[in-house]
């Protein structure tokens, strides 16, 4: 069983920066984000110490694995980091906008959005390459797993497509919210939304 | 005017591990802290808009000042990022615990008690050299700056021991706490204490 969630808003985020391999710190709703996915995780897990918590290494992801661990009462120096959970890498375009983007390399947004799968930023990767590190990871996770894995929205939807058997185009599309929560249990995929409460913060 | 405050807790300081330039993420406590302090900050000053945050680039200084600047209605894309008010580099020794240093080098640790001053360790700098880079981005600052500066322990030791003209034993022993802050103004320094909600 995998809980899988992505990491919470970052300032680059908020920005409409693309991140890839670089990193930002978490907004305070992305503080609050992943604090709702813990509370979600509590109601779910009965034992999460029975739980291993897994995490991309990038700043974002690790930051998001420690506040998911204090929200259960796991221990954060538990977190292991697989870099095969890094986020795709924009190469050249990460930290840039899409306007950015489109400002350096005219056109060549649209045919990244035309074919995700097999489209690579100069530098960067497909999410055919992505496939291929993130479902060497999976498939060599036992079935009897207990894992909450914190990663990427590129990472999510693959790891969510390879474990569906989606085709690449339907993969590549989707959702990716920072707010839901997703199950990988019995070869089904189910999606729990975390709540935002308001009040909820500052604690 | 300087506000000066250190970074949230992290897991490497909860484990009492030296993080000089190497890096861990803040805990929930670290996050809270920060947010405490931004609260006292927005109880000592009328107009935050008027204050630029300076932050050492390391990670959990980034993360701190992006808590700070939000709680203070800020734009985080105006934090300007400041290399000379990094931490202390502690080269070899950096992810170690005191305890795991002084088994391992038994010597080195014999001479940094001797003259912790001028002591560097393997890859790292001594006081005096973060003193020396502190000084050069202190005298830059003028008088009438409003600065809110997220640091460093070690680094921000030696920062209100320059401003204070404090001797050097004195910067050794001083304290560094998180969810505190400092204010340097007019040639003394005022510590503030925030009680994390």
């Amino acid at each position: 069983m995998i809980y899988l969630l992505r990491h919470g808003e970052t300032v680059a985020n908020r920005e409409g920066r693309l991140q890839g391999r670089s990193d930002a710190p978490l907004t305070l709703n992305g503080v609050a984000q992943v604090r709702a996915i813990g509370a979600l995780l509590r109601e779910q897990v009965a034992e999460p110490s029975g739980f291993s918590v897994v995490s991309s290494p990038l700043g974002r992801a690790r930051r998001s694995a420690v506040i998911v661990c204090q929200a259960l009462g796991l221990d954060p120096r538990t977190v292991t980091c697989d870099p095969r959970l890094a986020e795709i890498s924009f190469g050249d375009w990460d930290r840039l906008t899409v306007p950015e983007v489109e400002a350096a390399a005219p056109g060549a947004w649209a045919r990244r959005e035309a074919d995700r799968w097999t489209f690579a930023a100069p530098g960067g990767e497909s999410y055919a390459l992505l496939a291929a590190r993130v479902g060497e990871w999976l498939k060599t996770q036992p079935v009897e797993a207990r894992l909450i894995v914190v990663c990427h929205g590129a990472v999510s939807r693959v790891m969510r497509g390879l474990y569906a058997g989606l085709p690449p185009a339907e993969c590549v599309k989707l959702t990716q919210n920072q707010t839901n929560l997703y199950r990988l249990s019995g070869g089904r995929i189910e999606t729990l939304k975390a709540r935002l409460d308001p009040g909820a913060w500052p604690p | 005017m300087i506000y000066l405050l250190r970074h949230g807790e992290t897991i490497w300081n909860v484990e009492r591990r030296l993080q000089g330039r190497k890096d861990s993420p803040l805990t929930l406590r670290g996050i809270s802290q920060a947010r405490a302090v931004a609260g006292l900050l927005r109880d000592l000053i009328n107009d935050p808009s008027t204050f630029t945050v300076v932050a050492s680039p390391l990670a959990r200084t980034w993360q701190t000042a992006v808590i700070v600047s939000q709680s203070l209605g800020l734009d985080c894309r105006a934090i300007r990022f400041e290399p000379r008010l990094q931490e202390h580099h502690f080269g070899l020794w950096e992810g170690l615990t005191w305890q795991e240093i002084e088994a391992r080098f038994p010597d080195l640790w014999e001479q940094r008690r001797a003259d912790k001053w001028a002591f560097e360790a393997p890859g790292g700098e001594s006081y005096a050299r973060v003193a020396a880079r502190v000084r050069s981005w202190l005298d830059e600052q003028s008088a009438d700056s409003r600065l809110i500066v997220v640091g460093h322990g070690l680094a921000g030791r030696v920062l209100r021991g320059l401003y204070g003209s404090l001797p050097q034993a004195e910067v050794m022993e001083m304290l560094e706490p998180q969810g505190s802050l400092y204010r340097l103004a007019e040639g003394t320094i005022a510590a503030f204490q925030a009680e994390p909600d």
